[in-house]
């Protein structure tokens, strides 16, 4: 053992040495913008393009709530938002576990959740018009309303046009025009 | 053609030249000014190239509140360290290590390795689909996967008795491998390797995505010489080749897989059909004889249904499988033999099962805090053949049909007793014909006292039913007493768990786990002529493992971890058969230009093995093996190319052999390297 475990941390140090020495730190944002701070950007955008139901917000300058769920960078992402309005109303940011109330949120952020989750996080969000994003895999299909989906490195939308009717949502035309539309049937 | 190959040429010298640049890399990032996205617009945000976050999918939520030790390997990851097959994974995952007695690899985990088992203790899925075969239960992990590791997304490998989980045969840990969607390929691809021993590969994959749904279609085929001057000391003598096996390493295989989703379907088809050569002379066959070899072919067609009702997430399977295993044997005539066999004659298992299914299963959130999940799962084998026959004119032969039913029920609760707690309670029932039932409990607690501190206590039993091959199994030599009244294996296991993460870039995690198994199946001598398969052994191991990894957004990542067993045969009292007491491992990717070329490094020791060998106590010693790998993509668009070389510094690598062959040990492969390309149009 003395052999292989010498050997090992010689191989190691020189190794580790070597590739720091290659690689080094480099700053942030060198190549392309972060995935999740543009996430985080479009969902702040997005919130422009909605229509939210009748009463979903008390007046005209009631506090737009975006939530997040799960683990991940996403609810970080949000951050930057906080206290920004949006068609008058100043954005507040929370973070939820998984099983928690949606309470006063307007819109809810899923990202991180096991797949297992969703289904019941989704349905307590369509009781509650709660718009939901989230860029787990096949998020629309399973019935969420925004899907983010990676394409040829660029973020895109899918939108599932059953779900946003059943929560009562109106989306405007240029939203759409941007997104993949699932229709009634491919959902 | 000419284009293609000036192209690789073109990135091979590029591949070079950035390898002697590396270090003056620092004007070749082009700064952009820190863009205000918020005050972008949507069309403006979705025409963004962006930079996907390394390392999301390792920390994602499946890792920290799954009731294990979970270990997430990426596409990324096979192709930055050059890895060919699961063995290769395996080798650099914490905790595990694999052997290769140059016909199957063989896993080993906690301690417990045990070279001619065929892997019947670990759960292997494709995208849910359990792999192991209704015989021998093998997790082929070899060139005789079902899919080329070209084809996998993800693979999770879970560590421990798992099977309240994720099935029956989750005895030591579960490997569920994802395969890559029509949607992520978009596009044809072709990809060819070249390496040494004459080893060869192709592969053509197309996948599309439509509006509702995708589908992607794959074949491939691999050959290879192998070491075709194999010495054997063993069999140093003239009457033999002077031990040493010519040509006899032969390797190859081809593989399809086809899979497509439409709306809450998706259908899946695999097959993989593989031929070895088998240079040991294993089992008293002839040394040097080409005839010797097995092949192996496994095919599956598995129809999936996916909806969320109402906030109940179902699922639903529908499965054909087959397994076909062809073992040629080539033995001399002796005085056992009739009188009337040639001089040397081919004696042959031809094996055959064929199988379908159904699996349901429903997840609800029942209480804001309590996820029950609950299902059932039903197997007929209506054709399981193991014959044994002498392929000489009116020669022996053993016919052994058999069939069996299996069925099991199965649920889980989670419960989210605070915000930071969480307790899983699993249990499964499994049924089989041949001995009745068995429950598997599983029981964790998940604590969460800060964002990136996780604690997990678990308790868990699984057992494994003999398979077919340990029930039925028997030879023209009879030299098997079969046991018809063997019993399930039993584990039992406690494990305690901490992870932190350090923002999304480090992790550590440590891990403490005591296993004790019962009613092992093991062979035994029960007489000169026969051997038979009993529930003789106990096994009791208590071991430990650290892991620190890291992964940056400038592409570098490392993870080290060192793994510590001490595992006894509770009968015997005295160290368990070819277990090391130390793993240790050390992976490195660093970009070497952009995130475009990557040297992939990784340093994997294990400490020596001892075992007894025909009654004489015998080691396989303790290595360090080095391997490298400098991977290119997008140098040009839609090309990726590496260099691997494994066993860099040529070291002697010796893996333990069974009581099957004549050698104690089985010398493993010296340096060599693969050049691979792939090409996207």
């Amino acid at each position: 053992m003395p052999n292989l475990f010498n050997m090992t941390r010689r191989l190691a140090v020189g190794l580790v040495a070597a590739s720091l020495f290659l690689s080094g730190p480099r700053p942030l944002g060198a190549e392309g913008a972060q995935e999740y701070q543009v996430k985080g950007a479009m969902v702040y955008n997005m919130a422009k393009y909605i229509e939210w139901p009748a009463g979903a917000f008390a007046s005209n300058g009631a506090p737009l709530m975006i939530c997040s769920m799960g683990r991940g960078p996403f609810a970080a992402a949000l951050e930057p938002y906080r206290g920004k309005t949006v068609l008058g109303h100043p954005v507040l940011v929370r973070h939820l576990q998984v099983g928690e109330e949606l309470g006063e949120c307007h819109v809810l952020v899923v990202s991180g959740v096991e797949k297992r989750y969703l289904a019941g996080v989704l349905d307590l969000a369509r009781r509650r018009s709660v718009l939901t994003v989230g860029d787990v895999p096949d998020f629309a299909r399973q019935g969420g309303i925004i899907g983010l989906v990676e394409q040829e490195g660029r973020v895109r939308f899918e939108i599932n046009m059953k779900a946003a009717h059943q929560s009562r949502f109106k989306i405007s035309s240029q939203l759409l025009k941007l997104a993949r539309i699932l229709k009634e049937g491919d959902s | 053609m000419t284009r293609n190959r000036c192209r690789l040429l073109v990135s091979l010298a590029g591949l070079l030249l950035s390898l002697l640049c590396g270090t003056a890399r620092a004007d070749d990032a082009v700064e952009q000014p820190a863009q205000d996205l918020g005050a972008m617009d949507l069309e403006q945000l979705t025409n963004l190239k962006v930079e996907k976050v390394y390392g999301v999918s390792k920390f994602e939520q499946v890792v920290t509140e799954a009731p294990a030790s979970v270990t997430v390997v990426t596409s990324d990851e096979i192709r930055h360290y050059g890895w060919r097959t699961l063995a290769d994974v395996l080798k650099a995952t914490r905790g595990f290590f694999a052997t290769y007695d140059r016909n199957y690899s063989y896993i080993g985990t906690r301690g417990f390795n045990r070279p001619g088992d065929y892997n019947t203790r670990v759960l292997l899925l494709l995208d849910g689909h359990q792999v192991n075969d209704v015989i021998y239960e093998s997790a082929a992990i070899g060139t005789e996967f079902i899919l080329d590791l070209a084809l996998v997304d993800r693979i999770e490998i879970i560590r421990g008795p798992s099977s309240s989980l994720y099935g029956a045969g989750a005895f030591f840990g579960v490997i569920n491998v994802i395969s890559k969607s029509g949607k992520q390929l978009d596009g044809v691809e072709a990809a060819g390797s070249f390496g040494s021993q004459k080893s060869g590969s192709g592969r053509l994959t197309f996948g599309k995505a439509f509006n509702g749904g995708e589908f992607l279609v794959s074949g491939s085929r691999y050959v290879s010489r192998g070491d075709d001057r194999l010495f054997y000391p063993e069999f140093n003598d003239p009457a033999t080749n002077n031990g040493i096996a010519d040509n006899m390493d032969r390797d190859s295989n081809y593989s399809l897989f086809a899979s497509g989703h439409l709306r809450d379907f998706t259908l899946t088809g695999a097959l993989v059909s593989r031929d070895k050569r088998i240079p040991t002379a294993s089992f008293g066959t002839i040394f040097d004889d080409p005839r010797t070899k097995s092949t192996d072919r496994r095919s599956f067609l598995d129809l999936k249904y996916d909806k969320a009702f109402e906030g109940t997430s179902v699922t639903a399977r529908l499965f054909y499988d087959e397994y076909r295993f062809i073992g040629d044997f080539a033995y001399e005539r002796d005085a056992r033999d009739p009188i009337s066999y040639p001089a040397t004659y081919v004696n042959r298992d031809d094996h055959l099962a064929r199988w379908w299914g159904a699996e349901a299963q429903a997840s609800r959130q029942v209480l804001p805090r309590l996820q029950l999940t609950g299902g059932t799962r039903f197997r007929d084998t209506f054709q399981l053949e193991i014959p044994n026959v002498d392929l000489v004119p009116g020669g022996r032969s053993v016919e052994n049909d058999h069939s069996d039913l299996f069925w099991a029920l199965f649920g889980q609760a989670e419960l989210r007793i605070l915000d930071e707690l969480i307790l899983n309670a699993g249990v499964r029932y499994d049924h089989y014909e041949t001995f009745g039932g068995a429950t598997s409990p599983r029981l964790a607690l998940i604590y969460t006292p800060v964002e990136g501190t996780v604690f997990k206590l678990i308790y868990g039993k699984a057992f494994r039913a003999p398979n077919a091959y340990e029930l039925y199994y028997n030879d023209v030599f009879n030299g098997y007493a079969t046991s018809p009244s063997l019993r399930p294996e039993t584990v039992r296991t406690y494990e305690a768990i901490w992870e932190q993460y350090y923002g999304d870039i480090v992790r550590t995690s440590a891990s403490l786990f005591y296993n004790k198994i019962d009613n092992l199946i093991s062979y035994e001598d029960v007489s000169a002529t026969q051997v038979a398969f009993a529930n003789i052994e106990r096994v009791k191991a208590l071991g430990g493992e650290f892991e620190v990894e890291g992964q940056w957004n400038t592409g570098f990542s490392a993870r080290a971890s060192y793994g510590f067993v001490s595992a006894r045969n509770d009968v015997t009292d005295e160290r368990l058969d070819y277990s090391p007491r130390h793993l240790v491992k050390l992976n490195v990717t660093a970009p070497l230009y952009r995130k475009k070329l990557f040297a992939g490094i990784e340093l994997q020791g294990v400490s020596r093995r001892d075992f007894t060998h025909n009654d004489a106590q015998v080691s396989a010693g303790g290595y360090a093996v080095a391997n490298a790998t400098l991977f290119s993509t997008a140098l040009l668009p839609g090309l990726e190319t590496s260099v691997s070389v494994y066993n860099l510094l040529d070291r002697r690598i010796v893996d333990p052999a069974t009581t099957d062959h004549v050698q104690n040990v089985i010398p493993q492969d010296g340096r060599t390297y693969r050049l691979q390309v792939s090409y996207r149009f």
